[in-house]
């Protein structure tokens, strides 16, 4: 489980790759570095984060492929990345894409009602649980 | 090693193609009490073959942009150094001798280590006994770290390293054969020397990976008879932030262990010494990621 425990509205770019051959998924952002700490999500996904808690890489290896996604558009809106704190919790990753987007799920059981966009990615929480991160302009080898 | 992975990806490819588990498998698994793997890797095998390939259609929820061709993993180009094979008549011959102790055995051999003036004051600062010395100039020679004695303490590993390195540069610079690296990735060998699992952030043993891993991505790897590739991701993933320590030790020995189910479509080994994780596609025997041990884990 990804709790949010705060944002820093420090402009951050990230790129989204996804290898569909290989099956892994690739969030990166342009802070990430040697000091990042990696922390297990669950088996399938890997988090680091930099000592301000901010994610600078996300990996997931064999992410399920799904049709489906737990987004809305009616909900708070705040500019900036979420700081956050990671958990490990076994739980398929799932990802729902199309041309123009990428859409990494975390917990498709809840439904957000807030998020935070920076460069090409949007964070979708629910309380204070990461649920899904919209990532648009992503990469697909 | 062999005999468990071979069953794990029959009761996946079972699962994925919906049959039986074979009465072998089976009985392998019950033999080397691997069921629940087993069972877990058909599981997964029906899982994907539900899944199955899924073209797009997710709702529209944001803004459509034309797809970007920027790249995340710009894999930097690195040549094989070309080796000189002559050596520089300013040199000549020293005989030290080393003393090395393994296992509670004393072994005594003849090093010959090559002198040169300019070298050895370069090396003065080291303040190398002959023993050290001669086991930098081993390690410059060949890279292969197990020359190393297994008693020596990490400041002196780290001065021999840093030594070897400063010797292999002025040879270098002076035409003498200097051998690629590659021993500085060996898993462990069979005088039961130490493996380097983690560059711990030192340049010189970061610096020997790139040869390693292009000759595994570009031959692949046998581990105890079964032969592993390492696909183009996993391969720019080892050069990347977060990933630079990880020694093709690390992976190999990890990789002699049992694997167990990762993620549906996957089968992870585990380098039970560091945690470090191998993800692997059992249909193709394909590395697809690999992962230094989570803090949580």
């Amino acid at each position: 489980m990804i709790k949010v425990i705060g944002y820093s509205t420090d402009e951050v770019d990230l790129s989204t790759t996804y290898d569909q051959s290989a099956r892994v998924l690739n969030i990166e952002s342009s802070s990430m570095n040697d000091d990042c700490i990696p922390f297990r999500e669950s088996t399938g996904c890997m988090v680091w984060i930099d000592k301000n808690k901010i994610p600078c890489e996300i990996e997931c290896i064999f992410p399920v492929e799904t049709k489906e996604n737990n987004l809305r558009s009616n909900i708070e809106i705040f500019k900036g990345v979420p700081k956050i704190e990671i958990s490990l919790e076994e739980k398929p990753i799932e990802i729902s894409f199309d041309h123009s987007q990428l859409i990494l799920i975390f917990n498709k059981h809840k439904v957000p009602n807030k998020k935070y966009y920076s460069s090409n990615c949007s964070f979708y929480v629910f309380e204070d649980e990461l649920v899904a991160i919209q990532c648009i302009n992503y990469k697909k080898v | 090693m062999g005999v468990g992975h071979t069953d794990l990806v029959d009761a996946y490819n079972a699962g994925l193609n919906g049959e039986d588990i074979s009465r072998t498998t089976r009985e392998n698994a019950a033999a080397g009490n691997y069921s629940e793997s087993v069972e877990a890797m058909y599981n997964a095998g029906q899982a994907d073959a539900k899944t199955g390939s899924v073209d797009t259609g997710v709702s529209d929820l944001g803004s459509a942009s034309a797809e970007s061709l920027q790249g995340i993993n710009p894999a930097a180009e690195m040549g094989n150094t070309n080796i000189s094979e002559t050596e520089t008549s300013k040199n000549f011959e020293l005989a030290s001798t080393v003393k090395t102790e393994q296992s509670g055995t004393t072994t005594t051999e003849k090093s010959g280590s090559e002198v040169n003036t300019e070298l050895e004051q370069k090396l003065a600062s080291f303040g190398f006994t002959n023993e050290q010395r001669a086991v930098a100039d081993k390690v410059a020679k060949t890279g292969d770290l197990n020359q190393i004695p297994g008693n020596f303490d990490k400041a002196t590993v780290q001065k021999i390293l840093q030594g070897a390195e400063v010797i292999k540069e002025f040879k270098s610079k002076n035409g003498v054969d200097i051998r690629k690296s590659e021993g500085y990735n060996n898993s462990q060998d069979s005088s039961g020397s130490n493996p380097i699992y983690n560059a711990n952030g030192d340049p010189n043993i970061r610096a020997t990976r790139r040869f390693a891993f292009d000759k595994i991505r570009n031959e692949g790897i046998d581990v105890d008879g079964v032969k592993f590739k390492l696909n183009e991701h996993a391969y720019n993933s080892m050069f990347k932030s977060g990933r630079k320590d990880i020694m093709p030790a690390d992976i190999i020995d990890a990789l002699k262990t049992e694997p167990i189910p990762g993620t549906p479509g996957s089968i992870q080994y585990i380098n039970p010494k560091t945690g470090t994780t191998v993800f692997v596609n059992p249909l193709t025997n394909e590395i697809v990621g690999i992962w230094p041990a989570g803090f949580n884990k």
